[in-house]
């Protein structure tokens, strides 16, 4: 069977789904069904205090043998990121966390270097640390050397489904990486998933281009779908691309050709 | 008593943390409680007193990517 394995735990599926903006949880919970995930990422807020059912994502997903990963979303820097994750754990899901540190708000970039210090602290504390980083070779080497259990590499900016900005740089992170690559945010449309998974990536990281689909439950069946070829792909391996032509069917026996001279 | 719980000032009735929490319906919650920056567990709730100008931080899991 064909699996990777995080902070000890071993996957199957190459989907990591976000929860976050799904028109209801009915719709939510049959997306996730069909995408076939099993690690599912979170975030953490106040509760409202008007409405303390509100936006509680756990109830819709509880008994599901899930792969839980909050993320510190909303933590500008290493130490707000630090007291996000304490709190996560705190919940008794588990120690995963997604370290995501952004302050350019227009691109909610991750802070390179905030994201460094909270993934070494965190990993200290015992915490299954995956960074949400910038598609940097040497930034995910680094990540990796601070006890990143996974590094997760952007497409493009959050939401945007821009897709895959840059595959050469996200081909040096598979290259130089001893733990998984899952490529986080900016994937639009499941033609980018299969090319991060033909790339080298262990998974992909997906929620606005499932949850904001006209058909949510229909588009998270395509991904399921476009991970598996992607993956397949990687492992049957690609040919080499070359500038020039190379008939199918060799040019020896044409039936056109004049046999006359030969 | 007046206590901050998540960012409001406001007047709250009872002893413990506990009493708050379950004056807003929260104490069967999945809720991660904090207070003045440390996380209590919920075996702490009932022993936790509230004190004037308290810091309360309740948060939960929400929908994210």
């Amino acid at each position: 069977m064909d699996t990777y394995t995080i902070g000890g735990t071993v996957l199957r599926s190459r989907l990591f789904l976000g929860t976050g903006r799904f028109p209801n949880p009915h719709v939510m919970k049959q997306a996730i069904a069909a995408s076939e995930a099993e690690v599912l990422t979170f975030a953490v807020r106040r509760v409202q205090l008007d409405a303390v059912d509100e936006d509680a994502v756990l109830q819709h997903v509880e008994g599901g043998g899930f792969q839980y990963l909050p993320n510190t979303s909303g933590s500008r820097t290493a130490e707000e990121a630090v007291r996000i994750a304490r709190l996560a754990r705190a919940a008794g899901v588990g120690n995963w966390i997604k370290v995501e540190i952004s302050v350019a708000d227009e691109t909610l970039l991750p802070d390179p270097v905030e994201t460094l210090k909270a993934t070494e602290q965190l990993a200290k504390e015992g915490f299954v640390v995956l960074p949400y980083t910038s598609d940097d070779p040497v930034l995910c080497q680094r990540l990796e050397d601070a006890g990143a259990a996974a590094v997760m590499p952007g497409g493009s900016p959050i939401g945007t489904g821009l897709g895959i900005l840059n595959p050469y740089n996200l081909e040096r992170i598979v290259e130089k990486a001893n733990v998984p690559v899952i490529v986080d945010a900016g994937i639009g449309s499941p033609s980018d998933a299969v090319l991060a998974l033909e790339l080298g990536a262990s998974a992909v990281l997906v929620n606005t281009a499932i949850a904001k689909a006209k058909d949510p439950v229909a588009m998270a069946r395509a991904f399921k779908l476009a991970v598996e070829a992607g993956r397949t792909a990687r492992l049957a391996g690609r040919i080499p691309k070359k500038p020039y032509a190379t008939a199918s069917s060799g040019l020896e026996w044409l039936v056109s050709r004049s046999m006359a001279g030969r | 008593m007046n206590i901050q719980f998540n960012g409001q000032w406001m007047r709250v009735e009872g002893q413990t943390v506990y009493d708050v929490l379950a004056s807003h319906g929260l104490e069967a919650k999945p809720v991660v409680v904090e207070v003045s920056g440390e996380i209590l567990d919920p075996s702490q709730w009932r022993t936790t007193r509230l004190s004037e100008g308290m810091i309360l931080e309740v948060v939960h899991f929400v929908g994210g990517g």
